[in-house]
């Protein structure tokens, strides 16, 4: 038997079997690669603001330009108060004031979705209250009521997130708007409490 | 007794004279190594293969999406779940690894052009003229990219227009031009960026939009016109 009848007996079952298998192979890998690529954050935007923002310090950035663009596609449209937040030691408070319309507050976890999101509207001011809670079942103190005192502040809402971004966002509304908007976002507020 | 002098060698195996060709020792060996050979090359371009198949696959559908995690409208595309919860893997994978912020499709429409409305790549040697319907006082804005995410550096530090900042016509609509030159009217200047990406970011307002009032807006995309290139 020869070389050419004896590759000829192999590539007829190389086929057979492997062709059949490859695509299903190709598919393992591919969801492999997908899941993967999902999980690793080391691109995302709160891995990129990481080492800018101090932990449950509301800060204001720069105005947005050319010459300070922290994360790709941040548009100029707006300017941005950030605090990079962990609820892990305790819960974490969060205000601000959104005068108008296109004024949000987002809560971001780290992998870039939204946990909590709240838009102003228009002409109308809304004092947006959140309190970011780790999500595991932990006491976080007694309300005031339990301690049976009064409540002096409006209720505010509980958002189960234990780590990421909150991002309060004031819209460009041009030149004559922008001290005026800086000194709301400003007020902006995100304070973690130790148990 | 004088000793016997036995060679106890086994005799060397001499092939007859009429066997085949294909049948000597070395030539066997010879077909072996070649099988094995063409076996590890065929297993390692199949396995080759599967590995570069999966990953390629992969990577593409994370960093376009397709049908099955983003919506075309013109040159627009949009991530359906983009930032949401219950967002399918590209999405989120997309989302993650392209170090964006954005706003939650349940909250926002963020939508990206790459190509103008006659699916000719967008770039800065070109100018264009880019016309929108009234939104309805929703919030939008419309900002121009480099592919690498960055905005383009010019002198009149623009980059971007919203609601807000641009002049609309009576009716609401309006009318931005792209291009390397200064134009009356809103212009965003593009020189020397080379290929362009714009992104349209419609905000929904605080009480929500319902799907039919979504696919309303959606169908108000602004259309890209490509007046000429130099």
């Amino acid at each position: 038997m020869d070389l050419v009848s004896q590759s000829a007996k192999f590539w007829p079952r190389f086929q057979l079997r492997y062709l059949l298998l490859l695509p299903v192979a190709a598919g393992i890998v591919h969801l492999i690669a997908t899941f993967m690529a999902m999980a690793d954050i080391r691109g995302s935007a709160y891995s990129r603001l990481l080492p800018a923002l101090p932990l449950n310090v509301m800060q204001v950035l720069q105005p947005i330009g050319a010459d300070h663009q922290p994360l790709p596609f941040l548009s100029a449209d707006a300017r941005y108060a950030m605090c990079r937040f962990s609820a892990s030691q305790g819960p974490v408070d969060v205000t601000a004031l959104l005068p108008d319309r296109g004024w949000t507050l987002g809560v971001y976890n780290p992998d870039g979705t939204t946990a909590y999101f709240a838009a102003g509207s228009a002409n109308r001011a809304t004092m947006v209250s959140v309190t970011l809670v780790a999500g595991d079942d932990r006491f976080v103190g007694l309300s005031p009521q339990a301690l049976g005192k009064a409540a002096d502040t409006a209720p505010t809402l509980s958002v189960a997130a234990r780590e990421g971004l909150i991002v309060v966002r004031a819209p460009d509304r041009g030149q004559a708007f922008r001290e005026q908007d800086q000194m709301v976002l400003a007020k902006s507020v995100c304070t973690g409490r130790t148990l | 007794m004088a000793s016997l002098d036995i060679d106890r060698t086994p005799p060397r195996e001499i092939p007859p004279r009429d066997m085949p060709d294909s049948d000597m020792p070395w030539k066997r060996a010879a077909r072996d190594v070649a099988a094995l050979l063409t076996r590890m090359i065929g297993t390692a371009i199949a396995v080759a293969l599967v590995i570069t198949t999966g990953i390629w696959s992969s990577r593409t559908m994370i960093a376009r999406g397709y049908e099955i995690s983003t919506d075309t409208y013109g040159p627009w595309r949009h991530w359906r779940l983009e930032g949401r919860a219950d967002a399918d893997p590209y999405t989120r994978a997309h989302l993650t690894g392209s170090g964006m912020l954005r706003m939650s499709s349940d909250s926002a429409g963020t939508f990206e052009a790459s190509v103008d409305s006659g699916n000719a790549r967008l770039h800065s040697s070109c100018d264009y003229v880019i016309e929108g319907a009234s939104m309805d006082k929703l919030w939008w804005s419309l900002a121009v990219f480099d592919t690498r995410g960055e905005l383009i550096a010019n002198d009149a530090n623009r980059t971007t227009f919203t609601s807000d900042t641009a002049a609309l016509n009576p009716d609401g609509s309006f009318i931005i031009t792209l291009g390397r030159d200064a134009r009356p009217g809103n212009w965003l200047p593009t020189g020397g960026a080379g290929r362009l990406i714009l992104t349209f970011t419609i905000l929904d307002p605080s009480t929500g939009l319902s799907d039919d009032a979504r696919a309303e807006r959606n169908a108000l995309l602004p259309v890209i016109r490509r007046e000429g290139c130099s």
